[in-house]
């Protein structure tokens, strides 16, 4: 019985691998059916100038079918934006249609297709982290021009002058053009419980250095951590990793911008790094950021502050979307930055960068690249960002966004916060970034040995120096090889 | 004569209907792209550019590479570790099960299986919780006990390592166990049936009887084990992120990064990477080997 | 009264390990019929009331229902075409003696020793070329058809503890090479076989990577690709009790075939108990 089971259950097997082997071959004709026909290519524009008439007012012909093949991050903003984006754009654009494969992952199929080299299967549209090696491998398609266009809601007005100042500005010029077109910005910094603080008369927005370190002694007292963080993904950066330009600002040494974006003179052992690690260190060792932020990762973290057992953690402002529904019903958000300097008036460096963007792929036909600018621009108005901001909990990157008094209402309490704390404070919005990059590996090495032993610097455990000069070991040696490379060239 | 060419014949239909397909998909899905690393490390590569073959400079870096022997010093320790605790564990556990009639063994059976289908986020996540330093369940253990209680396990250089080891043993037992029990269900009873009229003991039996019987197999679970731990990384990777200060670092972690931790360094080393896996892969082979001739002495048939 | 007094600490061992199972199992359980206030508030306290609509959420955002059959699909298929390869493949290569049989073993081995770095890239790009891409048939063709390393040693190690003489006296009774596979080896080696199952059951359920990098189409998607993604919002949204909650749902089916197959093993040794 039992064997007559197997034996013909084995027969079965067999059966369908050849059933499998036949149905193969019917997905191959349909899944090439649908690579050649609608999506990547078009025939040659040049020779249907007689239908000139049939263009769109933006210069692209209408009668010309294409697919828009997007990877879609999915992340805390949700997709209803993008959906409603879409939406818009086709119902405006009949012609154009949308392929979307969305995923938090989305990076890894990104990398993946990348690495297959090929162009036709790549997405027009993506979102990808890592984009400086794409413009390095000549990858990606420039959108600097989309600055220079008008977005449908403000006619005859740039882009460029509609962003908030300080967004996006210090990623558009990577080799003379703008290669990510940014979605939404996060603004980085210390979050914390409001109500915790006014029940004890803590300093919710101390002016200079010396104040924030007498907030951190006062919540000490009480029993309770100041600082809490994600030592695992190095979350310290979002409060502390500006403070270079901060301190250098308040010493007046105008060289340092020039000479951290080009690698000019020591970078990991520069005066300025080295203060701000040296106050970190101290920070740490007097049990100001705590030693339990080592091993952590950002839900442990975030719990603490919930719990109220850390006062303040840095994070970003996706921070209150993020813990929606695990924070206790009165929890109410609050942000600060760290002041480094310790003139009351000195502007305090907030952190912020790109939480969101788009690159367009290269190696595409024309219409499907120009259609895939239009799009991008078509993110830009107010009417999407309006979807963003509200269903996806960013901050709007349009500056005339808040003109409009109920969109200003409709704004989250955290980011109502993060405005007021803008306004009432002298503040610079800034990008840690650099303008060349190498490619020697000691440079990632000497990123390595930093990323390493971060936090037990931060918490006090090790002495920041002889990390620092063994990283800028490694980095000069990046330098010199890289120009080596660059002069043999 | 007559019959042994039809047996040949129906040898060569076995080999070429069932064998020849299977090993031809291997070499092509399984091998041919395993393979292709070997080209890799031979490169430049950030798995996107250009291809740049640089000979055997990679090879070179792999020697002045002070992050490896580093990475390899804490799969040293997890190795001596791990393996034999897991496998007395597990042999234990499954002997227990096997040839003992206690009333709840049927229960065991299922539970000790589930470490294998939970996924590898949850269990990080549960672990990370037990070492918690503020309401980690070790420390509240170790109150109730009154062994202090408020150490940092995995945020501290001197424990970070060594808290991996249960975890590790934890997840790899359920495996084996299973392994084990069903190899332990194939000995004929008849070999037992004899041995208990000698009169021996449960503990005679499983040191003379079971584990001779079970050589075979304890070998290729050694050999899997070795595999595991040397290519495993993954909760290093949720879990410390090869930290603090790199002392959960091992080599697999280290070669995933170069390879797809673009964010932290900045960039990718695709062609680097290759060359640490065509370490491992020597490394494995020779650990291999080594087992085969540890057990070749005492292996039995029968 | 030595042997009970022993006899109860073995069974004592039985249970502790039992319990450093069952904790953690309790624990998720638990958790996944908390709200995210609660988690959050305490993670090892019990929730106030349970609230089974974790549940609903986690089934509809996992999108279970609508995967169901992909992963019926491609788990089902995969496993009966493995199970099939790697059978007849541990026969060949340990009770046939053939020409290229050591070397052709040797190579399959060696796939387990290389770490696979970039084999998804270079898989892609080979699934792509065949045109597999997208497809469902091209998954199971890739987790099914090629012989396994692991399986086949596994398989191979149990078949090879069969005695000699069990083929032998076969042969000289007349018996073909098919019949001595599937009336006496194929029998003999149940419980290795369903052991291989088990773990390539679970292997396949649970992969996720391969899945996703070559289905495009999420009407594809098997469920682990599902939980993946979820897995991965975690980054954005702390929304553990849904994750929970999804993940308890989706232990079921695995512990279903478990069960099942576990009590195969059994009904299998009994049988190689008479004969052997």
């Amino acid at each position: 019985m039992n064997k007559k089971i197997t034996w013909s259950s084995l027969a079965l097997i067999l059966c369908m691998v050849l059933f499998a082997a036949g149905c193969s071959n019917a997905a191959n004709t349909k899944g090439s059916a649908s690579n050649t026909n609608p999506g990547s290519t078009t025939p040659a524009t040049g020779e249907q100038s007689s239908e000139e008439a049939d263009n769109y007012e933006n210069g692209l012909p209408r009668n010309e079918k294409v697919t828009l093949k997007v990877g879609l991050l999915e992340s805390g903003y949700g997709r209803e934006w993008f959906d409603y984006a879409v939406q818009l754009f086709t119902e405006k654009y009949p012609n154009v249609t949308f392929d979307i494969t969305a995923s938090p992952k989305i990076g890894d199929l990104v990398s993946t297709k990348a690495a297959a080299g090929n162009d036709e299967d790549m997405f027009d549209l993506f979102y990808s982290d890592t984009w400086t090696e794409y413009v390095n491998a000549n990858k990606l398609e420039p959108v600097t021009g989309i600055f220079e266009m008008s977005p449908y809601d403000a006619p005859g007005q740039k882009l460029n002058d509609l962003i908030v100042p300080g967004f996006n500005d210090p990623e558009k010029y990577y080799k003379d053009n703008a290669w990510v077109f940014p979605i939404a910005n996060y603004i980085g910094g210390m979050f914390f419980d409001q109500k915790l603080f006014d029940e004890n008369g803590w300093n919710k927005s101390p002016k200079t250095y010396d104040e924030f370190i007498q907030l951190c002694e006062a919540i000490k007292s009480k029993g309770i951590d100041p600082i809490v963080y994600a030592g695992l993904y190095n979350y310290a950066q979002f409060a502390f990793d500006t403070k270079i330009f901060e301190i250098a600002e308040e010493n007046e040494n105008n060289q340092f911008r020039n000479d951290f974006e080009y690698f000019n003179g020591p970078q990991n052992t520069s005066p300025e790094n080295i203060e701000v690690y040296k106050r970190l260190y101290d920070m740490g060792k007097k049990g100001y950021i705590s030693k339990k932020s080592v091993g952590m990762n950002h839900t442990q973290s975030q719990m603490l502050v919930l719990q109220h057992k850390a006062a303040m953690v840095p994070s970003g402002d996706w921070i209150e979307n993020e813990m929606k529904e695990s924070a206790p019903d009165d929890f109410q958000w609050g942000y600060m930055a760290v002041p480094f300097t310790n003139n009351p008036d000195g502007p305090i460096y907030m952190n912020n960068g790109l939480s969101y963007s788009f690159e367009i792929w290269a190696a595409k036909p024309e219409l499907n690249k120009k259609w895939a600018k239009q799009f991008l621009l078509s993110l830009m108005s107010n009417e999407v960002q309006q979807e963003l901001v509200e269903k996806g909990g960013a901050l709007p990157l349009r500056k005339d966004y808040l003109d409009v008094p109920t969109r200003a209402d409709n704004m989250k309490p955290l980011q109502k916060s993060i405005a007021t704390y803008m306004k009432e404070n002298q503040v610079v919005l800034e990008l840690k970034n650099r303008k060349i990059e190498l490619t020697h590996p000691d440079y990632a090495a000497s990123l390595k040995v930093i990323v390493d032993n971060m936090a037990l610097v931060l918490t006090g455990q090790e002495q920041p120096e002889p990390f620092l000069q063994d990283a800028e070991k490694l980095l000069q040696n990046a330098i010199t090889n890289d120009k080596e490379a660059q002069n043999k060239e | 004569m007559h019959f042994l060419k039809s047996a040949r014949f129906q040898k060569a239909i076995f080999l070429f209907i069932v064998v020849a397909p299977a090993f031809a998909a291997y070499v092509l899905f399984t091998l041919y792209p395993n393979a292709l690393s070997i080209f890799y490390s031979f490169l430049d590569w950030d798995g996107i550019g250009v291809k740049t073959f640089i000979g055997w400079d990679n090879y070179i870096r792999l020697f002045q590479d002070p992050f490896i022997s580093r990475a390899l010093q804490h799969n040293l320790i997890l190795l001596v570790t791990v393996i034999p605790i897991t496998l007395a564990i597990s042999l234990v556990l499954a002997d227990l099960l096997v040839n003992r009639t206690f009333g709840e063994n049927s229960f065991y059976k299922v539970l000790y299986f589930f470490p294998n289908v939970l996924s590898l986020v949850v269990i990080a996540l549960i672990w990370s919780f037990i070492y918690d330093g503020t309401f980690g369940l070790l420390n509240g253990l170790l109150q109730v006990f009154g062994l202090g209680g408020e150490h940092n396990w995995l945020g501290s250089k001197s424990t970070a390592l060594l808290s991996m080891i249960p975890l590790y043993v934890w997840c790899y037992v359920g495996f084996y166990v299973v392994i084990f029990m069903n190899a332990m269900q194939g000995i004929p009873k008849s070999l037992y049936e004899s041995a208990t009229l000698d009169g021996i003991t449960h503990m005679q039996r499983f040191t003379k009887i079971t584990l001779p019987l079970l050589s075979g197999v304890i070998r290729v679970g050694t050999i899997f084990l070795i595999l595991s731990v040397i290519k495993g990384f993954e909760y290093m990777l949720i879990m410390t992120k090869g930290g603090p200060g790199g002392s959960t670092e091992v080599i697999s972690l280290y070669m995933f990064n170069l390879a797809f931790g673009g964010l932290n360094l900045g960039q990718h080393f695709y062609g680097y990477a290759s060359t640490i896996g065509m370490m491992i892969f020597v490394l494995l082979v020779g650990l291999k080997l080594v087992v085969d001739k540890f057990f070749a002495k005492d292996s039995v048939e029968y | 009264m030595r042997i009970r007094v022993t006899s109860w600490l073995w069974r004592m061992v039985l249970f502790v390990w039992a319990l450093t199972v069952l904790l953690p199992l309790f624990w998720i359980l638990y958790q996944s019929l908390k709200t995210n206030q609660e988690f959050f508030a305490d993670i090892w306290a019990f929730p106030s009331h349970l609230k089974w609509g974790n549940y609903e959420k986690a089934w509809t955002q996992l999108g279970i229902g609508k995967s169901v059959i992909n992963t019926l699909y491609y788990v089902g298929l995969s496993l009966l075409i493995s199970l099939f390869v790697s059978t007849v493949n541990a026969y060949a290569f340990t009770r046939i003696q053939w020409k290229l049989r050591s070397l052709l073993w040797s190579v399959i081995m060696i796939s387990l020793f290389l770490p696979g770095i970039n084999i998804l890239v270079s898989q892609y790009t080979l699934m792509r070329a065949l045109d597999l891409t997208n497809s469902l048939n091209g998954l199971v063709l890739l987790a099914g058809l090629p012989v396994g390393a692991f399986e086949l040693l596994l398989l191979g190690s149990f078949m090879r503890s069969l005695p000699k003489e069990l083929d032998e006296s076969a042969f000289i009774d007349g018996a073909t090479l098919f019949q001595v596979f599937r009336k006496i080896i194929l029998p003999l080696s149940m419980p290795g076989i369903v052991t291989i199952g088990i773990f390539k059951f679970v292997g396949l359920y649970n992969d996720f990577l391969g899945p996703f990098i070559l289905i495009s189409d999420p009407d594809k998607y098997p469920i682990s690709v599902n939980m993946y993604n979820a897995n991965a919002m975690m980054e954005f949204k702390a929304d553990w009790v849904t994750l929970l909650a999804g993940l308890v749902i989706t232990i079921i089916p695995t512990v279903i075939v478990y069960v099942l197959f576990q009590r195969k093993i059994i009904e299998g040794a009994t049988m190689g108990g008479v004969k052997g």
